[in-house]
């Protein structure tokens, strides 16, 4: 069959298939050696799992067409989205790491960017209808993403887990910082030793796990091409359209143990609740209760209470805040 | 045999008209007038049946694509039938009598309704196991013509008198007036004498009539005559407005024009009392005593074009580029008054929708 050599979008490679892969010519770049390591806003992080990188709608669609077999493509936005785990840690004077405190605080206040390097996440920043394959990859730091999730759990004799899911797009085309390993200042792990719980009616003394989890809810839009742009398949951009912290606990019963922890559900205002972390604290101010739970079982009995923050709207009132460093004052 | 294929549309192929495309789907209705009349007659019962003409209507969804299939879809059935609604001398059924072109963030979907006479033999309506491959320049073969893709966000731009940003979708409706009569039809054969037949009108006998025993101009057929009295094009679409207090200090309000930036603090609404430092508020075109504005004169430049919808076409003669999503041979819109700006604001995305009316050239 005759193959159409000149093609606007479509440029085949000379010989396909009859060459094997790998070959130096098709190298890709970063992919020989690999050395694992990830910034955020320029300052280097510790992490288990990281999944961030771009994503994108890519399918086919069937039509009326004379057959079954796919033979049109369907090519829609692309985007940055992905999540990372870290332990919490510590340097020797007690600290959280720059890179740790830039997350916490874009959890809380997701009305700023965050900048991600990476050794090993590519990117394409061309239309990929245009250019698809393999072709023209590029280490690119990921420069507009906000913390869309962030959980953070201890439990007894486990440390201290974060886990965040990430959101955002590529905005400018910014070379990545390639990380290199870098002196480190010996730190530590958190872990359940470091933490405590109180709230104003209780010293809260049998809790047997703590967790807090911020999450963002984002919209993202694209729009057409504006007249005198060029053409992207990025998204144009995306807003935090909601904002919901929670909290939740379980405590052991025993005889003697305060039983008016059994919240029927509702806000109790003069209340507050304070997850200390070791090197952070959660402060909130009005809990919103669900009701709490209390499964009878024959091993030990545990009390699981959920609440939600209930706080004033604005972003910039300080009287919101809920995530506090050593040095700050509550 | 459990496995029949033949049950499935994905293995046919649409033609209208003699034309081949691409449809996500295609319904072709055809009815007839009939009603029981009831008289002086003796009995309730219906007895006497009033049957009247034919009407076959049709319509089809399909996409706009980009590569070797764009040959076959929406975008090219609009700009063959638009074209030939506007033909006087070449008629050819079916008839369009409406299309929607609506571009947005899935992509543009062409929703086209057709009237033909429900003729059996006018061909207007065919579904046919034609081979894909065969349909000259085969452009479904992605390794012989450009691979097909469906058109998405970033293969269209758009501008609507003053918003050119933030633009989410965009729709353009056309929408052909149509007349549909009955003739008393004359006589196939020879009727009367010519010596009572001006000269000027010298003929005896049926000017239309033909062999086929359907033709609608030969006596005793229930087909209607069709045709054109008039096309309009409207549109509507939707953006999102964006709000930023630039004034020093802030007066919380968006209803400015920051100095300092010097742009608007509301962009796709207009909010201001005044219409800024020339008066244009630029929502809608309105008019003045005397004087005809379009879109683009409220603009402040009347050289530039009040609507334009344009598709990126990689295989552009000459280059790849913009191109007008409807042939500007065919209908030229560049004149455009706009009609409508809904504000609307809810936790989400603040957006307007707009509306706008055409000059048909």
């Amino acid at each position: 069959m005759a193959r159409k050599k000149k093609s606007s979008v479509f440029i085949p490679l000379g010989d396909p298939t009859t060459l094997s892969p790998g070959i130096n010519s098709r190298m890709e770049v970063a992919t020989g050696f690999l050395i694992r390591h990830v910034r955020i806003n320029g300052n280097a992080i510790f992490v288990e799992r990281f999944e961030v990188q771009p994503r994108q709608e890519i399918e086919a669609k069937w039509y009326i067409q004379g057959g079954p077999r796919a033979s049109i493509a369907n090519i829609g936005k692309k985007w940055v989205e992905g999540q990372m785990s870290f332990p919490l840690r510590v340097d020797r004077s007690g600290l959280l790491p720059e890179s740790i405190r830039d997350i916490l605080t874009n959890a809380e206040y997701p009305n700023e960017s965050l900048r991600i390097d990476t050794n090993h996440t590519l990117s394409y920043m061309g239309l990929t209808a245009e250019n698809g394959g393999s072709d023209d990859n590029t280490l690119l730091a990921l420069d507009d993403v906000v913390v869309r999730s962030l959980t953070i759990s201890v439990a007894p004799n486990s440390d201290i887990k974060v886990n965040i899911t990430f959101f955002g797009t590529i905005d400018a085309k910014i070379a990545g910082n390639y990380v290199t390993p870098e002196d480190t200042e010996i730190g530590r792990k958190l872990n359940w030793n470091d933490c405590d719980a109180s709230r104003y009616s209780s010293a809260m003394r049998t809790v047997s796990l703590l967790e807090f989890s911020i999450e963002n809810t984002i919209e993202d839009a694209v729009f057409l091409t504006a007249m005198g742009e060029e053409r992207s398949d990025q998204i144009k951009l995306f807003g935090v359209k909601q904002c919901k912290w929670s909290g939740k606990y379980e405590e052991i019963l025993r005889l003697g143990a305060e039983t008016e922890n059994f919240f029927h559900g509702g806000w109790k205002v003069g209340e507050n609740v304070t997850f200390d972390f070791g090197g952070l604290r959660f402060y909130t101010r009005v809990p919103l209760f669900e009701m709490t739970e209390q499964p009878l079982t024959a091993l030990m009995i545990v009390r699981k209470s959920k609440f939600i923050s209930l706080t004033s709207p604005s972003q910039s009132n300080q009287q919101g805040k809920l995530i506090y460093f050593p040095e700050e004052e509550i | 045999m459990p496995v029949r294929n033949k049950l499935y549309g994905v293995y046919k192929l649409l033609e209208l008209g003699g034309n081949k495309y691409v449809v996500e789907s295609a319904n072709r209705n055809r009815e007839m007038e009939a009603q029981p009349k009831n008289f002086v007659q003796g009995t309730a019962k219906a007895r006497i049946m009033d049957v009247g003409g034919l009407s076959e209507t049709i319509s089809v969804n399909l996409p706009i694509l980009v590569g070797g299939g764009a040959s076959l879809d929406g975008r090219a059935l609009v700009n063959t039938y638009v074209a030939r609604a506007l033909d006087e001398t070449n008629e050819t059924l079916p008839l369009i009598t409406g299309a929607t072109i609506k571009v947005g963030q899935e992509g543009a979907t062409v929703s086209a309704n057709f009237l033909s006479d429900g003729r059996p033999s006018s061909g207007a309506f065919r579904v046919t196991n034609f081979p894909i491959d065969s349909v000259p320049g085969k452009p479904l073969d992605p390794t012989y013509s450009d691979p097909t893709r469906v058109a998405r966000f970033y293969d269209f731009r758009c501008r609507i008198g003053g918003i050119i940003y933030y633009i989410m979708e965009a729709s353009i409706e056309i929408r052909v007036n149509t007349d549909k009569k009955y003739f008393i039809a004359g006589a196939e054969n020879t009727w009367g004498t010519t010596q009572f037949v001006a000269t000027a009108m010298n003929t005896n006998q049926n000017p239309l009539a033909s062999s086929d025993a359907n033709n609608p101009y030969n006596f005793g057929t229930q087909f209607p005559f069709i045709g054109v009295t008039g096309i309009q094009v409207t549109g509507s679409g939707q953006a999102a407005v964006e709000l930023s207090d630039y004034s020093v200090p802030v007066d919380y309000d968006f209803e400015d024009y920051g100095n300092t930036q010097r742009k608007w603090e509301a962009i796709n609404v207009d909010l201001s009392s005044d219409g800024g430092g020339d008066g244009n508020h630029y929502e809608l075109t309105w008019q003045r005593p005397g004087e005809v504005r379009t879109a683009a004169d409220q603009l402040g430049d009347p050289t530039a074009q009040g609507f334009l919808l344009e598709i990126w076409n990689p295989a552009k003669q000459g280059g790849a580029g913009w191109e007008a999503l409807l042939d500007t041979n065919i209908v030229d819109l560049s004149n455009a008054l706009v009609t409508k700006s809904d504000f609307r604001v809810s936790v989400g995305i603040l957006t307007v929708n707009f509306g706008f009316i055409n000059w048909v050239k």
